[in-house]
């Protein structure tokens, strides 16, 4: 049990910050963007780059790395999703998904498809109340809550999170309002690849770096962002530990036991098959999410 | 050369079907499928498994196709309970767990491996000989599609359908059964896109998890935007010169002499950017959807 809560807490944080960002663009641009997910693999392939050609360390490389993504997630926005918006939010979302497939294909292109770790020193685990963590992971838990935590006090208590709030719920009254719209949009989406270039590197320090990183957590970040509610963010961070602590939970229980049988475990790769079912459950009870407010069509 | 256009004829068609039955889907209706390759894969599987297990091949194609229109009818109930954007997050997850089934289960679908003992059709005809007999089978399936397609949306059905698209409330308020419409091209496309599968196991005599991927929906939209959403001749013309210029990128690699990971992703960068350029510059496509104007006034 303890390594459950161990293993949530670390991959939670990660699929939290991606989901978060997904929800905030949803809030100002009203379109699922697929593209969120590749912000993390951008991330991650970006402290690799970093750490190739300016080699500051990890923490100089990364946050140069987030940086870099944050403008890239502005640039998407202006050149292309600001057009594809102006005709409906499914074309954005094909777009998004189109943009999605493409850095796959330059990232394959540039790099080829090994998967690739950085160079870190290998640390020994601690034994923490039965799981057994490295100072590293630990690490990524602080980092991770620390990051999320500031984003809703930032969005609680700051004249620019009561902008981003006003533009998440009218766009046109907002802008009445005399708040810069464009530039709150910038703003979000600028945070959105932040947060998933952040996430990206967690998982880099944690894992390894492949082309498919992003995209195989699309699900999950979708489900979470579903669940909590598309544009709340204390929805979709709650969301992503729940579903997170659902998947590994479903791996670890022992169902031949539970039904007084033989041993009987789910096989592994199921485990991302346990967020899409969750994800089609709420799709079918609650579509709204949690914390969402509507969903169901007019 | 003659092999090759009439390779990228045979998959132009094959994959051409698909795009007809996602146009019904999504240029008509207007429901984003983000998981049209599902149908397409239970089509596919059916068939292979059905050899596997020493079924008459005009069997198992059938199967694929009950069993597609049943996920359609599936897909479909989904549908009127979700706007359009839940909806195709819906229809992606349904389509990756569909995959990660075909990975995980190696006693049903040998898992990675995939299943390669469909029986080839014309293999006594030598090379060219049986490259000509399945353009001509695919080519007059594609008709038979292409007709079949044209018919239903010819009539008030079709008009119900773009309404749909449209304004969905309106469609409602007009006592139109919107649930049932969706519902109906659903059950009409998905038998399309199961038997496009089936033929195409049949033809590669192969069929694993890689063609379940989410690239294969993403080329199949790539195809509908070009050609033009809600135009059938268009879709057409886009499935073939999608096919033709993914089909020939393949030479790059020979031609460069770049080294075939860094061309594998230029293929799919140059199919994405067409996508992106057509939603930007051209949204409507090559051949866009033409609507009888109806005069108001008089």
């Amino acid at each position: 049990m303890a390594e459950v809560i161990a293993r949530t807490l670390i991959s939670g944080s990660e699929v939290a910050l991606i989901a978060v960002g997904m929800t905030i663009v949803f809030g100002v641009s009203r379109f699922a963007n697929v593209a969120q997910v590749e912000f993390a693999t951008l991330g991650a392939y970006g402290v690799l780059l970093a750490g190739s050609v300016v080699g500051g360390g990890i923490v100089l490389d990364s946050v140069l790395s987030i940086g870099v993504v944050g403008a890239l997630a502005v640039v998407f926005y202006r050149l292309l999703f600001v057009r594809l918006l102006k005709r409906d939010a499914a074309t954005a979302m094909i777009g998004s998904l189109a943009l999605s497939i493409v850095i796959g294909a330059v990232i394959l292109m540039l790099t080829g498809p090994d998967a690739k770790t950085l160079e870190l020193p290998l640390e020994r685990g601690r034994d923490i109340a039965g799981a057994l963590v490295t100072p590293r992971e630990i690490w990524i838990v602080v980092i991770g809550v620390a990051v999320l935590a500031a984003l809703l006090l930032v969005l609680r208590f700051t004249s620019l999170g009561r902008s981003i709030r006003a533009v998440s719920t009218n766009r046109d009254l907002a802008q009445a309002t005399g708040i810069d719209v464009r530039r709150v949009t910038d703003i979000v989406w600028c945070i959105s690849g932040c947060l998933g270039a952040l996430a990206g590197v967690l998982l880099a320090v944690d894992s390894q770096i492949s082309v498919e990183m992003g995209f195989s957590l699309l699900l999950p970040v979708f489900a979470a962002a579903l669940l909590g509610g598309f544009g709340s963010v204390a929805g979709a961070i709650a969301a992503a530990y729940l579903l997170v602590f659902i998947e590994n939970l479903a791996v670890h229980i022992d169902f031949g036991q539970l039904v007084g049988s033989t041993s009987a475990h789910l096989i592994p790769g199921y485990q991302p098959a346990v967020g899409f079912v969750i994800l089609i459950l709420i799709l079918l009870v609650r579509p709204q999410g949690i914390f969402g407010r509507t969903a169901r069509r007019a | 050369m003659l092999d090759f256009l009439l390779g990228v004829g045979v998959l132009a068609s094959l994959y051409g079907i698909v795009a007809i039955a996602l146009n019904l889907q999504a240029g008509t209706t207007g429901l984003l499928n983000f998981g049209i390759v599902a149908f397409f894969g239970i089509g596919a599987y059916a068939t292979g498994i059905g050899s596997m297990h020493g079924l008459a091949w005009p069997l198992s194609m059938l199967i694929g196709m009950l069993l597609a229109a049943l996920a359609g009818l599936g897909f479909g109930r989904l549908g009127s309970q979700l706007s359009d954007v839940y909806w195709a997050i819906a229809t992606l997850a349904l389509a990756e767990l569909l995959r990660l089934v075909a990975l995980n289960s190696g006693g049903l679908t040998r898992g990675a491996n995939g299943i390669s003992s469909a029986e080839p059709f014309f293999s006594g005809l030598g090379s060219t000989g049986t490259d000509l007999a399945w353009l001509a089978l695919s080519g007059a399936v594609l008709a038979a599609c292409a007709l079949i397609a044209w018919q239903a949306i010819r009539f008030q059905f079709g008009r119900t359908l773009r309404m749909v698209r449209e304004c969905e409330p309106l469609a409602a308020a007009l006592n139109h059964d919107v649930t049932g419409a969706k519902v109906r091209v659903l059950v009409l496309s998905a038998p399309m896109a199961a038997l496009a599968g089936s033929l195409y196991a049949h033809y590669i005599s192969f069929i694993g998890p890689q063609e379940l991927a989410p690239f294969v929906t993403f080329l199949i939209w790539t195809m509908v935007v070009v050609g033009g959403m809600g135009s059938i001749a268009g879709v057409i013309v886009g499935a073939f010169l999608v096919e033709l210029l993914y089909g020939l990128t393949r030479y790059i690699h020979d031609i460069t002499g770049i080294s075939a990971t860094s061309s594998a992703g230029l293929r799919v960068l140059v199919v994405g950017a067409c996508l992106l350029g057509f939603l930007l510059f051209r949204p409507a496509g090559i051949i866009p959807e033409r609507l009888r104007r109806i005069d108001a006034s008089s």
